[in-house]
């Protein structure tokens, strides 16, 4: 049994009917997988990408755990326009299923790996779901058999996303913006989509730079420095949604950067 | 996510698109229009509707009145078909710098369509209602963005609003449509906010505020009477109405050569591949015998009869552009004589035009008759006679 095969039955346990289930790549390439599944009028439709959860490699804390993304294809995670790309780690000895948003770390690299810390698969073990900082990184975990408690969290990954980040370039004309991040300096940046806003802050998120909340129309992900860990960045083509009045302009950016909640 | 919400409340935050938020849209709704400059609005207009080649009837005074009807509030253009109500609509609206919306109205319309409700939606898995802004709020929150965005100094936004043109407002049972629409469409009150029975769990959709530089401009087709609703009182104090009728007797040729030209552009932008000379279309000799025998027609039929009290037959000038494209399209090019031109009128009248003439009382399809008699238009002598046995069997 296949770890997608593994995530697919959890949901079947939880009533959810598996309508399909086709390797992207065919033959026993898994990684990825369209998967389609229905529990009475609900209908999901995702990408799945799965693997186990192993330990932490050599030289890193005892305490953490990660998903190796080893996939069947070169390049990023995909995605799909009508599906959400998730990827989910199996915890074996816990009996915990893991799970990521594909959008955020599509940019991972070819074998790298998405960090699990150990409080999250035993906060799941303990009340049956746990959730991990920060919410542009979202990690969250559900204690099998029951995926039901992951299912918010699913639904949520849906919802617009707004966060500042750091520019590395910001060419605003007029109307439009076209924004440049450096996902190592800004890492907020590989979380948003088209239709999602952002705002730009100065390097230690002090202040806002420029005062207008960007909605993304279009995002261009760029290898600037090849290798093994390539340094990479994201391109954002904005339109202005909104201004930021001074008055506001704190209270906002300590919410946009997490700071509100401590 | 970061829910701007409490710093729009809190004038914290302006937003430029209302999409997720209606009632920020406060912050432009009490926005006038920007200029009560009759004369300049009106010939604005007048410059728009001779490059669409449209002729109306004392075009001047019309046109200004609907100037007039726009700075006090929405309007419905009434009249027969093929007089150029919507292109005047579009007109009217570029002259304002308004974009503008097209909605077509149908029997089927409900305050569903007009107003909004609530439509299941699968939300990443979960099923959900979700409110879904029907015709009128939605063209209503996008004039809100518009006007705050032409507010922006750095959005460059020329158009000073966004309008709602709804088409053949006649077919849509009107009262029941948009009943809950008449407070808000009395226009000028301080606190004009639609409200939606629909909200979401945040209260975002609880109202949406109509813009004062929101207009409704419809159309409706008087000749139709298939479709027509009769409409209530208190609608009709929520619109000033003009009547669109067809050119004068007067300005017959002006109105033909309009029509030429219109046909002739249309070909040549939609077929032409060079071959077609658009010019030579409209200065043909041939096809100017086939004007002199429409512009018979149309003294003949079109205009009421006051001495016996008959009533004429309407006819647009959008009948006249089809009927020479019609021309157009059996002789783009090559021997164009007055037979050959004559016999492509014929087929286009008897094809785009008689079948129009089926609401018409049995006197007015005698007087047809009796002019076909006169021209050499047997196909469109036989199209009559055939509506008129159909109108009598039933089949």
């Amino acid at each position: 049994m296949t770890a997608v095969d593994q995530v697919v039955t959890a949901f079947d346990t939880a009533g959810w009917t598996a309508l399909k289930q086709q390797s992207v790549h065919g033959g026993r390439s898994v990684n990825p997988t369209r998967v389609d599944l229905a529990r009475g009028r609900q209908f999901l439709q995702l990408l799945v990408y799965a693997w186990k959860i192993t330990g932490e490699g050599k030289g890193r804390v005892g305490t953490n755990y990660r998903i190796q993304t080893t996939r069947s294809h070169d390049g990023d995670l995909m995605s799909e326009s009508s599906r959400l790309t998730l990827g989910f780690g199996i915890d074996e000895e816990r009996g915990v299923l893991a799970v990521f948003d594909g959008w955020t770390k599509r940019a991972t690299g070819g074998s790298s790996s998405v960090h699990i810390k150990r409080e999250t698969l035993e906060g799941a073990v303990d009340t049956g779901f746990a959730e991990q900082a920060p919410l542009w990184d979202s990690r969250a975990a559900v204690r099998l058999p029951s995926v039901e408690p992951l299912l918010p969290w699913i639904a949520r990954q849906r919802d617009r996303r707004r966060t500042a980040v750091h520019a590395k370039e910001l060419d605003i004309d007029g109307r439009g913006a076209r924004i440049t991040c450096d996902l190592w300096d800004a890492a907020p940046a590989a979380w948003l989509r088209p239709k999602d806003q952002l705002m730009i802050t100065d390097a230690t998120d002090v202040q806002f730079v420029d005062p207008s909340i960007w909605e993304v129309d279009d995002v261009t992900l760029t290898v600037t420095t090849p290798g093994r860990n390539a340094r990479r960045t994201v391109t954002f083509d904005c339109h202005r949604y909104g201004r930021v009045h001074a008055a506001a302009a704190k209270p906002l950016l300590s919410e946009l950067t997490g700071r509100a909640r401590g | 996510m970061v829910d701007l919400k409490p710093y729009t409340h809190a004038r914290g935050v302006s937003l430029l698109y209302f999409d997720e938020n209606y009632a920020a849209a406060e912050s432009v709704a009490a926005l006038n229009l920007e200029s009560a400059d009759v004369q300049r609005i009106t010939a604005r207009v007048r410059e728009l509707s001779a490059a669409q080649h449209l002729v109306f009837p004392d075009s001047d005074t019309l046109l200004e009145r609907c100037v007039i009807a726009l700075l006090g509030g929405h309007l419905i253009l009434q009249g027969p078909p093929g007089t150029g109500k919507t292109t005047l609509a579009y007109a009217l609206a570029a002259a304002f710098d308004a974009s503008t919306r097209l909605e077509t109205a149908t029997a089927d319309w409900s305050t569903y369509d007009v107003i909004g409700g609530l439509h299941p939606t699968s939300k990443g898995g979960i099923e959900t209602l979700e409110p879904w802004l029907g015709h009128v709020p939605r063209a209503a929150l996008e004039c809100a963005s518009v006007v705050a965005r032409h507010e922006d100094a750095e959005e460059h936004e020329p158009r000073q609003a966004h309008w709602l043109i709804i088409d053949e407002f006649n077919r849509a049972e009107i009262d029941k449509a948009i009943g809950p629409l008449y407070t808000v469409l009395g226009g000028g009150a301080a606190d004009n906010r639609l409200p939606l029975w629909f909200g979401d769990e945040n209260g975002s959709g609880t109202y949406v505020w109509i813009p004062r530089r929101f207009r409704i401009i419809a159309t409706m087709n008087t000749v139709d009477s298939n479709y027509v609703y009769t409409l209530s009182q208190g609608l009709t104090r929520r619109f000033q109405f003009i009547h669109v009728g067809v050119p004068d007797a007067g300005r017959l040729d002006d109105e033909l050569t309009q029509a030429r030209r219109t046909a002739a552009d249309w070909y040549a932008t939609t077929y032409g591949d060079g071959a077609f000379d658009a010019d030579e279309f409209v200065a043909s000799a041939a096809v100017a015998r086939a004007t002199d025998l429409l512009s018979d027609m149309l003294a003949t039929l079109r205009y009421d009869d006051e001495a016996i009290g008959q009533a004429g037959w309407p006819l647009g000038t959008a009948q006249l552009v089809d009927v020479y494209r019609q021309v157009a399209l059996r002789l783009p090019t090559g021997e164009r004589d007055v037979e050959s031109v004559l016999r492509a009128v014929d087929l286009a009248l008897a094809d785009r035009v008689i079948p129009q003439a089926g609401n018409l009382t049995s006197p007015q399809l005698s007087a047809i008759e009796a002019w076909l008699k006169t021209a050499p238009l047997p196909t469109s002598t036989l199209a009559l006679r055939q509506l008129r046995s159909a109108s009598a069997t039933g089949y």
